[in-house]
């Protein structure tokens, strides 16, 4: 008779020193009016979106981005490029650490915190950091709760927003 | 406009095929091969390509915006991603009011939010507070 082994953490001591650390900072080009457009066509084709988003812009009357806008969904200053790291240890990857055993990753879902709007002209500051790492059983087996926290200032260094996103892995 | 618990939004309601997820694609840089080619997502165990949540996130900020108009602020929003959203699904966004509180600052209304496709099948949940100044 084999006796079976159950994983009791896939949280190693590497990655609980790692919580808290930053994952990432990045500082977008300044936002521009064709940027708020792009988006807003996008996310309400086929119908127009608001005029607010698609008005004429400019100095004298600068648009408002929406809310989920992302300033750094292309190219951000000094950073080039790169095809995503779309593996289950992408997290700790980015830390330079040895990610879990674990090969299926889950969106866990986002919690997000509005201040100031984005405005047309706005260049935006993002940090990324590792927030924590919890499990819980599950009917698969051991799940690892990974959360990152991003905080987006403006040029003025206020509060643009804060996320907390979640994934799982197993 | 009525602000009391239990009124419902008007819904958002879009077909989603892959002219959506282009031009979404387009200006979040989501090129993800599974959203973009039916042979992509079947590798990922789906019927075909599948949408991106963020578009599901935008589609209820969407119900939210044109529900508020310019009068009121989102200060939160949380989702919940349940389900892939399927090419040349009907996807509509939801919401009702489950809370409403009287602040310093206005009235702060909570809101549940959910998007479903049109074979019933729930795609993401959420939340939003929306702040209406006083």
């Amino acid at each position: 008779m084999s006796e079976a082994t159950e994983t009791v953490t896939n949280i190693s001591e590497e990655m609980r020193n790692a919580i808290g650390r930053e994952l990432s900072t990045r500082t977008s080009y300044p936002i521009s009016a064709s940027d708020i457009r792009k988006w807003a066509i996008a996310v309400y084709f086929p119908e127009s979106p608001p005029e607010r988003f698609v008005g004429a812009g400019g100095p004298d009357a600068p648009l408002t981005a929406p809310e989920e806008f992302n300033p750094f969904a292309w190219a951000a200053p000094g950073k080039k490029p790169k095809k995503p790291d779309v593996t289950a240890g992408f997290l700790e990857n980015q830390l330079g650490i040895t990610p879990p055993p674990l090969s299926t990753v889950l969106n866990g879902g986002t919690v997000v915190e509005y201040g100031v709007p984005m405005m047309e002209g706005d260049v935006i500051t993002a940090t990324n950091r590792l927030d924590n790492y919890t499990e819980k059983q599950g009917k698969r087996g051991l799940l690892l709760f990974s959360s990152m926290k991003d905080e987006w200032t403006n040029q003025r260094g206020e509060m643009v927003k804060r996320t907390t996103s979640t994934v799982i892995r197993l | 406009m009525d602000l009391s618990v239990g009124t419902e939004l008007p819904p958002f309601v879009r077909e989603t095929r892959m002219e959506n997820w282009n031009r979404f694609a387009a200006v979040m840089d989501e090129f993800v091969p599974h959203h973009m080619d039916d042979d992509d997502g079947r590798i990922s165990g789906m019927p075909g390509a599948f949408g991106m949540g963020n578009l599901q996130s935008s589609y209820m900020h969407n119900l939210i915006r044109d529900w508020m108009g310019e009068g009121g602020r989102i200060c939160n929003f949380t989702i919940q991603w349940q389900q892939p959203n399927f090419k040349n699904t009907i996807v509509t966004a939801s919401g009702r009011i489950i809370a409403v509180e009287d602040t310093a600052e206005g009235k702060l209304v909570s809101l549940e939010l959910w998007t479903e496709d049109n074979n019933d099948r729930r795609l993401a949940n959420g939340t939003a507070k929306v702040l209406f100044s006083a």
